[in-house]
């Protein structure tokens, strides 16, 4: 595997310009994105954690949507979380 | 840069090859992989905010520039950027866990407990001191308040226009650096508008000093906390993230300028004005400031030379988003080594004023003095710029600690009511209001220093306990971790004593008069037992975690002497 | 005194659903299909009679295979739907599956997918819920005058009524939540200067129609003027104790219980034909206590008097015979607990 192709510098510039002004704001905002997506997978999918709150007839019509949530949820649910990430924003 | 090699291959033996958290577990949200220079470049705005400016105009005023410029370069290289790029790596080898939970695994819950507890201390202490410097910046540099107003009114509507009119980011962008720039040049050209003049609210004491204990210095704190407040507790996207990116822009080129203007000095003609050492020994505590340059130098700086919080940063978010094994020294190690030349420039530009130095406001002086020496705008401009820049940084940083604290709390005091938002913040605030109205800030700023170098020391040891559980080489972080902890203990109880004695001999310390004025020598009596209880307080916690950190360690180091 | 459900009707005028609740076995089926075999033939309006049961018991009734096979005319204006509801759920999982084949242009479901599809099929809710939304459906279309239900025994039903509040308030906080995750996301797009998909919002209209769904059906079932909840016993220790544990139940989510349905009444005459058997005469004078329990209990809801026939009530004839009965009872209500 090749690390990595010769960086240019004018595009490593812009990634720097990028890190230093953006990246930690996107990377909250999808966080929290992320949250109140899960806030809503509970809400809706709950019984996949064995807590239904919507007929799970009316959840399957949701289903379809949740796709690409539902293995970084069920990942994030297994994972440990502290507070120390929270820190980091 | 040889060493860091070394460490690189020997320790660690990075792999490009060996798949990093990020690669491993996507989930586009926290864990994805980026390039380097954007992680670099969120690192180093993550861990470069006033400390690396604040720390060496302290430590020049106390020791003279010459130690500070010392400790600066040598922490940065041996120890400074060892912490940041090995906390960086123990928690990649730990897919991408943070130090809690890091701690939790090969500590227990004590030791993840009293690191949280520490946090949050470290939360209040470094959000007074900023309040104090901001404070002071605002009200003896005229005019700095109204580009400040303009910088977070632009932030508001950058917010508006972005997020709800869905204008261009760039466009916006370069909306928001014209208004920004306006809103300097303005009061810079016109000094009748340069408001409110200096101790507004308290004429009698004059316009050199800001007194803590003062109507005006009670005023600023309170319109801080207004916005504190308010970037706390509103939705990110309205006010806080908008306002932390305007805010950046001129930081950005402020920091950009004062570092190549410190290069050019010699060519600019400025020379040090100040004294490369001074009484480097004072044992005497009724000399309220400084103390012996053991440990109080490597309290003083902090950020610049090692900081605690960069391995919280480091282990908490870049470690998660790192593409390969080897990106963790250009990342970690070169964010650092970036923060050691905003350190440096910062001790260039209070080493090149004369007279009796010691605030925030020296650095903006003195870096408006070596730009405009560079550039050729007038000096009272870039300085204006200057201490624009220091109190925006500061609202940026405190705003962002006082969000970390509502989260912390809400996490940790779930079930009571110190998990609400605005009681949890609103007493924060509080806290933060009294620390900054009746204390000496150079002390608070010495307690600062010292949870955050113990914070430091104590991801070392951390990580020296991660290496001998890992069977590796540990003598690279165990003896600065080692040295961190005994040094900021050290400090940490020599501050104590400081305020002990100040509070036992019933005096205020030399900023405190005012207060004792005013309000009563009790009120400075309870601020400084207030300060003696919190110094003991962290000198005991750093005492235990250290103890904690350092029998773990020789648990693991006899393990593996047995299976070997 | 005369009971029927002509008085139903007239102290009602309004109501245009009739629900048949309780358990099976009592004759719900019978009630439903006679009862609209009487408003078809003699208020001559168009109605349907709806039936879940996975028996069949209205294709038996009516004689005919009916059982998932749409709406059915069986006589002038009287239409019968008899649905599969197995079936019907089977078609909507597999709607769901080829809404994500298509959506995400993948050929096999991701197994996390299907393992949650697998275990909402499982579920004995997804039965009801699939009945209620078909009984939502006609209703809803409104291409009758009246409806009649042959509803399940009700479980989950409850809860999904006594929740409806609830659900809708959450429909309401999963909205804000979405709106919420919606605006990170389209703050985080324009940092990096990238358009966000509009998938967002189909999400939300999915969610509200959802919502419709649950608050139509609790609508439909709790309004006191338009629909009638009528409960069929025989005169049985077990059968009044269920009815009485129903109407608390009910009560307690503010459904009210129109009416009550007596079927397998043994009439008092039997009494004095001297062609009765003995078993036949035993009958009445057990079932007099009963019935006289039940008058005491219900007095006021009983709404019909249905007699025990010596065969299986099946058939368009045997079906007005019945469906005459429960217009206007020939047992006189009194006679039968009378001395």
């Amino acid at each position: 595997m090749k690390k990595e192709k010769k960086d240019n510098p004018l595009g490593a510039l812009k990634d720097t310009l990028m890190g230093f002004m953006v990246h930690s704001h996107v990377t909250s905002l999808l966080k929290m994105k992320t949250y109140t997506e899960y806030l809503f997978m509970i809400m809706t999918m709950g019984d996949m954690l064995g807590m239904p709150l919507l007929p799970p007839y009316y959840s399957l019509r949701l289903l379809p949507y949740m796709v690409p949530n539902i293995k970084s949820w069920k990942l994030r649910m297994l994972r440990d979380r502290d507070v120390t990430d929270i820190v980091v924003g | 840069m040889i060493y860091s090699k070394y460490v690189d291959k020997k320790i660690w033996a990075t792999d490009p090859n060996r798949p990093t958290p990020a690669k491993l577990y996507t989930d586009g949200v926290e864990y994805f992989p980026v390039s380097r220079y954007v992680l670099y470049g969120y690192q180093f705005k993550s861990v470069a905010a006033l400390g690396p400016i604040v720390g060496p105009i302290v430590a020049t005023a106390f020791y003279g520039w010459l130690p500070a410029l010392i400790w600066l370069i040598v922490g940065n290289f041996f120890i400074g950027w060892v912490q940041d790029y090995s906390a960086m790596m123990m928690s990649v080898r730990n897919e991408g866990r943070s130090m809690g939970p890091i701690a939790y695994n090969l500590m227990g819950d004590r030791v993840r407990k009293i690191l949280l507890v520490y946090i949050m201390i470290y939360l209040i202490i470094i959000t007074a001191v900023f309040a104090w410097v901001i404070v002071d910046t605002l009200n003896r540099i005229v005019g700095t308040f109204i580009p400040v107003i303009f910088i977070l009114f632009m932030g508001a509507i950058f917010g508006h226009l972005v997020f709800r009119l869905k204008v261009d980011i760039l466009i916006a962008t370069i909306i928001a650096i014209i208004v920004v720039f306006a809103g300097i040049i303005l009061v810079a050209t016109f000094p009748q508008i340069q408001v409110p003049p200096v101790n507004f609210l308290d004429p009698k004491l004059g316009t050199t000093t800001t007194w803590p204990g003062s109507l005006t210095v009670l005023f600023w704190l309170f319109l801080l906390a207004i916005i504190y407040y308010i970037a706390a507790s509103t939705p990110m996207p309205r006010f806080l993230l908008p306002t932390i990116f305007v805010g950046f822009l001129p930081t950005i080129i402020a920091l950009i300028l004062v570092i190549i203007a410190a290069l050019f000095t010699p060519l600019t003609g400025l020379s040090m004005a100040q004294a490369a050492v001074k009484n480097l020994w004072i044992t005497d505590p009724s000399v309220f400031q400084s103390g012996p340059i053991w440990p109080i130098l490597f309290v003083t700086i902090a950020c610049g030379a090692i900081s605690g919080w960069h391995s919280l940063i480091s282990s908490g978010l870049s470690s998660k988003q790192l593409e390969y094994e080897t990106d963790a020294r250009p990342v970690g190690g070169g964010a650092m080594i970036t923060e050691g030349i905003v350190g440096l420039s910062s001790v260039a530009a209070v080493a090149i004023l004369a007279g009796s130095i010691g605030a925030a406001t020296n650095y903006a002086q003195g870096a408006g003095k070596l730009t405009s020496a560079l550039i050729g705008i007038s000096s009272t401009g870039m300085t204006l710029f200057y201490s624009v820049f220091i109190v925006v940084m500061g609202l940026i940083t405190s705003m962002l600690f006082v969000r970390v604290w509502r989260n912390v709390a809400a996490e940790l005091f779930e079930k009571s009511i110190f998990g609400n938002k605005h009681v949890a913040i609103i007493v924060m605030l509080i806290v933060m209001i009294f620390l900054a109205f009746t204390g000496s800030w150079t002390n608070l700023w010495i307690y600062f220093g010292g949870t955050n170098q113990l914070l430091a020391g104590l991801a070392l040891l951390l990580v020296a306990v991660y290496l001998a559980s890992q069977k590796r080489p540990t003598a690279y972080v165990f003896i600065p971790g080692i040295f961190m902890a005994i040094t900021t203990v050290a400090a940490l109880v020599w501050e104590t004593y400081v305020y002990a004695n100040f509070l036992f001999a019933n005096k205020p310390l030399g900023p405190q008069t005012n207060v004792a004025k005013v309000f009563g020598q009790t009120a400075v009596q309870i601020s400084n037992g207030f300060s003696a209880v919190l110094g003991a307080v962290l000198a005991v916690l750093g005492v235990i975690m250290t103890t904690y950190l350092i029998l773990g360690y020789f648990r693991y180091r006899r393990e593996k002497a047995k299976s070997a | 005194m005369k009971v029927g459900l002509k008085y139903l009707f007239e102290r009602k005028p309004n109501v245009k659903v009739i629900i048949f609740a309780g358990k099976g076995g009592l004759g719900k089926t019978t009630c439903s299909a006679a009862l609209s075999y009487l408003i078809s033939n003699k208020l001559n309006k168009r109605v349907l009679c709806f039936s879940t049961d996975p028996q069949a018991s209205l294709s038996d009734v009516f004689e005919r295979d009916l059982f998932g096979k749409g709406e059915i005319p069986i006589a002038n204006n009287l239409y019968v739907l008899e649905i599969d509801a197995d079936k019907r759920i089977k078609e909507y999982v597999e709607g769901i599956r080829q809404k994500i084949r298509d959506m995400y242009k993948i050929e096999e479901i991701p197994q996390e997918v299907e393992d949650y599809i697998e275990s909402t099929i499982a579920e004995p809710a997804m039965y009801e819920s699939a009945v209620y939304d078909a009984m939502l459906e006609v209703v809803t279309q409104s291409k009758y005058d009246y409806y009649i239900f042959d509803m399940p025994p009700f479980g989950h039903g409850i809860r999904m009524i006594a929740m409806a509040d609830l659900l809708s308030k959450w429909v309401d906080k999963i909205t804000e939540a979405r709106r919420q995750a919606y605006e990170y996301e389209a703050a985080a797009a324009a940092m990096k200067r990238q358009k966000v998909t509009e998938r967002e919002d189909l999400m939300l209209n999915e969610l509200e129609d959802i919502r419709n769904k649950i608050m139509s059906f609790r609508n439909l079932v709790v309004d006191p003027n338009g629909t009638a909840f009528l409960m069929v016993l025989t005169p049985e220790k077990m059968s009044i104790l269920d009815t009485e544990r129903a109407i608390k139940m009910f009560e307690s989510l503010d459904l009210r219980v129109g009416g009550i349905v007596i079927n397998q009444v043994y009439p008092p005459w039997i009494l004095s034909d001297p062609k009765a058997s003995e078993y036949l005469k035993k009958k009445v004078i057990s079932q007099k206590p009963l019935l006289k329990e039940i008058v005491d209990k219900f007095k006021d809801l009983i709404v019909g008097l249905i007699p025990m026939y010596n065969r299986e009530p099946k058939g368009l004839e045997m079906l007005s015979k019945v469906s005459s009965e429960l217009w206007e009872s020939s047992i006189d209500l009194e006679s039968l607990i009378g001395k």
